[in-house]
């Protein structure tokens, strides 16, 4: 009896359940339909001047809207980054960005409009976590587009769906050479040049400086590292560099002393390291404490940084690196009218000298200025002119890149913006040169493993 | 031969690591029942404090005693005011369980918040040199760290077979009930045995630090460990080191010499080797087997 | 059956169903078959309108986190299968979830096939897999078997990564529209539905997750669920008693690794995506979490749990975010202390302190079981 009773009931209250799903929900109203809807494009896309600029189409959009996350006066973006956990260094490039864009709101912004970017944890690990924050930011913060996400699987999570509902996601933190690509994700535009720019930079080095190295690599176990060895392999083709031997470490290990060994052991006597975290360091002291060798060694940016070159102490002197921003610790630019204003505007707007001094920092603020440039650029403030300015960018010179570099890009022909770095060597304060300036400008495409 | 031998100090090195914090767990589980997932992340905030002594002046063996001592008091009071009242590990394992990982969890924040992710400069507590022999050359650090091993294994011994209050520690891990009723102090055994482990833990963090302290120390020599615990067996000491050792060894040879196992898989020959040990012994190489009454 | 209510001057207890009861399991070790049926079913079916309500009123990212909290729920039921009936602790549970959703997402966007059929391959694979882990799991005992998959759940990211041709690697691999438009609408709801993707995600999920736990829910009131208890309580009485222990020890290695598999399958039918480093540690973890917190060897101890450790983060204050992983796992440690049998298990405690002051006294004089938090039945 007891169980009829509970049938009953069941059933009733299932019916009940039932009812209440047909009627009364959510307004939508903002949310995408499904369906393939072709998008009213809201704005009539204007497509920037000349016949052969790179424009991108709306009409596949899921439910298209030019100007959400647009006012008079305001403009919001958001993020998403690393605030916590292991990984929480990579949001320094916020404190450089949004110390820019508080400097740059101060005089008027972009055309009179204050930029902001509202950036949400995800703690760097789980690209999911990644997706559902820019959800929330798009859905519910209702922002204008994505701005400077921090990984490569993150921006890989995330472009598919920017890209179905045509919402911006500009100038992400990777060197991934997947952020251009914009045959099929024109929505998504890299900012940091890539990890075969560096490589090739450091190649055309070595031609000029030891043509017949022979080359070890100790990378991560994975795309980051593997960003750096495949477009190695490709640049040296038709040359008398050869790679020895790669050995690879898992991302989280420490210790790569065992990796370090077997590349002597295999006799190289040129070494790159494409690391992160303890493992930079680890990497170079082990290089030196190796009896009998002194390989020339190249350092990929992520192990440049000025704390992970801090803690090696003196087994970082003499490694090489590539340069494409002014560093702070650098006397070159100590009169130098942007690095004048980065440090003084900078610690106006929040940064403490600790910060100042800090490479990602420097990023984040040159960041910010590519993304306040390509705002003011644009025809107009809806989604599509802007992507499609951050696809044609005309060669702007930007304070803190190295004079001679500047930001380019021509749609599918040039999709990074920039392409250029300098060979520098650590004497224990800052990178000096030992190379002219290498362009790789429209080329990176070629390296591409 | 001198390329083999270099791979042989390596994984002596890193088996050193990996054979202290196994003694820690070890000494954990043997005095109180309890497997303390939170070992490594512990070991990695005493190596935080000692770091911060070392920064203020302190040479660094004596920043790593202080730090020690710190760790005895505050482990014993995590084990007094959190993991007892949640039931011993007899009683209600799962849930000990739960409250490691919760401090596994928590330990590893702190120390990320209260010193920030920025990697640390910091420097080996043996020194950075290293000695010649055969053509290949063995870092003072390893050296000393099995030295320090050997010394901690010969105090433990002495402490648990010698001592009042390692016969106290035994027999409440024996025993509790039983223990209690002959008048050892139940609470304070347990107390002492998750201070000693922090203790050891505090020096195995110290032993790891190569060029930098930064908040992934003790990630991966913590499943090391626990491979190397249960290696020796959960009940020994001696086990824990010669497990540790055993493991680094196999996990260095294989990667170097095995190119389908490679450095990425290194793990996984010390994953195979427990499997196989448990299935023959059970308890480990060096454990007691217990013998249960139906 | 139940007594009749005494008029024991109580209004209260006057006007209440005598049914209303200590929401003890069937097999109450009093001897008497105490039903809380008609109470849970009335819970029940209150949470199950409320749970088809939430695609209907939250937003998409809310809609989105309850159905992550279904992938979860349903890893953590194979995880309390496992465990909390049978006693056998696994923490890398992480990998066999790891393996259905990958061998979803891979049949889906490689070969192509229907998410149906994928689903069921993933379930199957993964069934396989748990029966060769159970299989030398027979010998590992305890503590030893936690470690050992423990090591299992930190080296399955490292393998996904060696194949890397297949898996995508460390970058992972994403269905969109711009790559794979054939299959791009294998989570998409049909045309005439009117539902929103997210909307649809929800209810498939949900229902996956409520056949789920009609299966887990049955095994365990069965003959079969009796003998695994009793393995977990006392292995050689079981064995003495007739319980075929290898047979069973290995099938419920299996099943509970199915339901694992299962929820990674759901992951991918939420995501469209697979990235090794979900697949971790801290997955076997959180999946072994959500089961202890909701309460082991419960039968709704599974969802509640999923529901707390997934929504624990987001109530925590965010100012600071590198304070909230402190506060998470400093809940963690509190709530074992408040409560060591999980949710559960704290509402049944205070269930039956509670029923005498609400029923009155029973007819028998005796107070009502207050269910036992440590030895958890």
């Amino acid at each position: 009896m007891q169980s009829k009773r509970t049938m009953k009931l069941s059933a009733v209250a299932l019916a009940l359940a039932l009812a209440t799903t047909a009627c009364g929900g959510r307004s939508d109203d903002n949310a995408s339909t499904d369906g393939g809807s072709s998008g009213t494009s809201g704005a009539s896309g204007t497509t920037p001047s000349g016949d052969e600029a790179f424009s991108i189409s709306t009409d596949d959009c899921d439910n298209y809207e030019a100007s959400t996350g647009v006012t008079d006066t305001e403009i919001l973006l958001g993020s998403s980054n690393p605030q916590s956990g292991l990984y929480a260094a990579y949001a320094e490039l916020a404190k450089g960005y949004n110390a820019f864009l508080a400097y740059k709101n101060a005089s008027g912004g972009v055309n009179d409009h204050q930029v902001t970017v509202k950036a949400l944890d995800d703690g760097y690990v789980d690209p999911a976590k990644s997706k559902s924050n820019v959800e929330t930011l798009v859905n519910d913060d209702q922002v204008f587009g994505i701005f400077n996400v921090v990984g490569t699987p993150n921006n890989l999570e995330i472009r598919g769906q920017l890209g179905t509902e045509c919402v911006p996601n500009l100038f992400a933190a990777t060197g991934a050479q997947q952020m251009g690509e914009p045959a099929t994700y024109p929505w998504t535009i890299g900012s940091i040049p890539t990890y075969a720019t560096e490589s090739a930079t450091f190649v055309t080095w070595l031609e000029d400086n030891k043509p017949d190295a022979k080359i070890g690599i100790v990378r991560q176990n994975d795309d980051f590292g593997e960003g750096y060895s495949l477009p190695l392999a490709k640049a040296i083709e038709g040359t008398d560099l050869t790679i020895v031997d790669e050995q690879t470490y898992n991302p989280g290990e420490a210790d790569v002393s065992s990796q370090v060994t077997a590349l002597k052991n295999a006799g190289a006597d040129t070494v790159l390291v494409a690391a992160s975290g303890l493992a930079c360091p680890n990497a170079l002291t082990s290089i030196k404490s190796q009896a009998d060798w002194n390989p020339t060694t190249y350092a990929s940016a992520t192990c440049a940084s000025k704390t992970l070159i801090g803690v090696s102490g003196p087994a970082a002197e003499g490694v090489l690196s590539a340069i494409y921003l002014k560093e702070p610790a650098n006397p070159e630019w100590a009169d130098d009218a942007g690095m004048q204003e980065y440090l003084t505007e900078g610690a106006k707007y929040g940064l403490s000298q600790d910060d100042l001094t800090n490479g990602a920092v420097v990023t984040g603020w040159n960041t910010g200025q590519m993304l306040t440039d390509t705002l003011g650029m644009a025809p107009e403030l809806t989604r599509q002119a802007v992507m499609q300015q951050a696809y044609n960018l005309p060669g702007i010179e930007l304070p803190m890149l190295l004079p001679g570099i500047t930001m380019t890009t021509d749609g599918t022909a040039d999709p990074y913006p920039i392409e250029s770095m300098r060979m520098g060597q650590w004497n224990g304060t800052f990178f000096d040169w030992v190379g002219e300036l290498t362009s790789f400008e429209g080329k990176t495409a070629d390296y591409v493993g | 031969m001198s390329e083999f031998l270099q791979y042989v100090f390596l994984g002596l090195g890193k088996g050193a690591v990996y054979a202290s914090l196994a003694l820690a767990l070890v000494i954990v589980f043997r005095t109180t029942g309890v497997v303390n997932f939170a070992q490594g992340q512990m070991a990695l905030f005493s190596t935080y404090l000692t770091w911060t002594l070392w920064d203020n002046g302190l040479p660094i063996a004596v920043a790593l005693l202080v730090s020690m001592a710190l760790s005895f008091v505050g482990a014993a009071a995590i084990e007094r005011f959190f993991v007892r009242p949640v039931g011993g590990a007899h009683t209600n394992p799962l849930a000990v369980v739960i409250v490691t990982i919760g401090l596994y969890l928590t330990f590893g924040a702190l120390a990320l918040w209260l010193w920030g992710t920025n990697a640390k400069t910091f420097e080996p507590l043996f020194g950075t040199g290293a000695v010649k022999v055969l053509g290949a050359s063995i870092a003072y650090q390893t050296v000393g760290s099995l030295v320090v091993l050997a010394v901690e294994v010969v105090l433990l011994w002495l402490l648990l077979q010698r001592t009042k209050i390692g016969l106290g520690m035994r027999a409440v891990a024996s025993n509790t009930e039983s223990a209690a009723l002959v008048g050892v102090p139940v609470g304070r055994m347990l107390m002492i045995g998750w201070g000693l482990a922090a203790a050891i833990g505090a020096v195995a963090g110290t032993l790891a630090i190569d060029t930098a302290l930064s908040g992934e120390l003790m990630l991966v020599p913590l499943i090391y460990a626990f491979a190397a615990a249960t290696l020796g067996g959960f009940d020994s000491p001696l086990g824990a080191v010669v497990g540790g050792l055993i493991v680094g060894l196999t996990a260095e040879l294989s990667a170097a010499y095995i190119d389908a196992i490679g450095q990425d898989l290194r793990m996984l020959p010390a994953f195979v080797l427990i499997i196989a040990v448990l299935l023959i012994r059970p308890q480990g190489l060096f454990g007691r087997t217990t013998v249960s009454r139906v | 059956m139940n007594d009749a209510t005494t008029s024991s001057g109580d209004p209260i207890a006057d006007v209440l169903p005598t049914f209303a009861v200590p929401l003890t399991p069937r097999w109450n070790v009093f001897g008497r078959s105490v039903q809380p049926a008609p109470i849970k079913a009335g819970i029940t079916l209150v949470l199950l309108v409320v749970a088809l309500q939430i695609p209907q009123q939250l937003g998409k990212s809310d809609v989105n986190l309850y159905s992550e909290v279904l992938c979860l729920a349903i890893a953590a039921m194979g995880v309390n299968l496992l465990t909390g009936f049978n006693g056998q602790i696994s923490v890398g549970h992480g990998a066999f979830y790891g393996i259905g959703a990958y061998t979803s997402f891979l049949l889906v966007s490689e070969q192509e096939w229907s998410f149906a059929a994928a689903a069921v391959a993933a379930a199957a694979l993964s069934f396989v897999v748990g029966l060769l882990v159970g299989l030398p799991a027979l010998r590992i005992k305890g503590l030893y078997l936690a470690i050992v998959t423990l090591a299992l759940a930190a080296l399955f990211p490292q393998i996904v990564i060696r194949f890397a041709d297949i898996t995508g690697g460390t970058s992972g691999s994403q269905i969109t529209r711009q790559e794979t438009p054939a299959v791009y609408d294998f989570n998409r709801p049909p045309a005439d539905s009117g539902l929103q993707p997210d909307q649809f995600r929800f209810y498939v999920i949900f229902v996956v997750a409520m056949v789920c736990l009609l299966l887990v829910r049955n095994l365990v009131r069965s003959r079969v669920g009796r003998a695994l208890v009793a393995t977990r309580d006392n292995e050689t009485a079981a064995e003495v008693v007739g319980v075929p222990l290898a047979r069973y020890k290995v099938l419920t290695f299996g099943v509970s690794a199915m339901l694992a598999g299962i929820g990674g399958a759901m992951q991918v039918f939420l995501n469209g995506s697979v990235n090794p480093s979900q697949f971790g540690i801290e997955l076997s973890i959180t999946i072994l979490v959500a089961v202890v917190v909701g309460g082991a060897a419960t039968i709704v101890g599974p969802l509640v749990g999923a529901f707390f450790v997934e929504m624990l983060p987001t109530w925590l204050p965010s100012d600071t975010p590198q304070a909230s992983p402190v506060l998470f796992g400093l809940s963690l440690v509190l709530l074992m202390r408040v409560a060591p049998g999980g949710v559960v298990g704290l509402a049944r405690r205070t269930w039956a302190r509670l029923s005498p002051r609400i029923n009155g006294p029973r007819r028998d004089g005796a107070s009502p079981p207050v269910p036992d938090d440590a030895a958890v039945t």
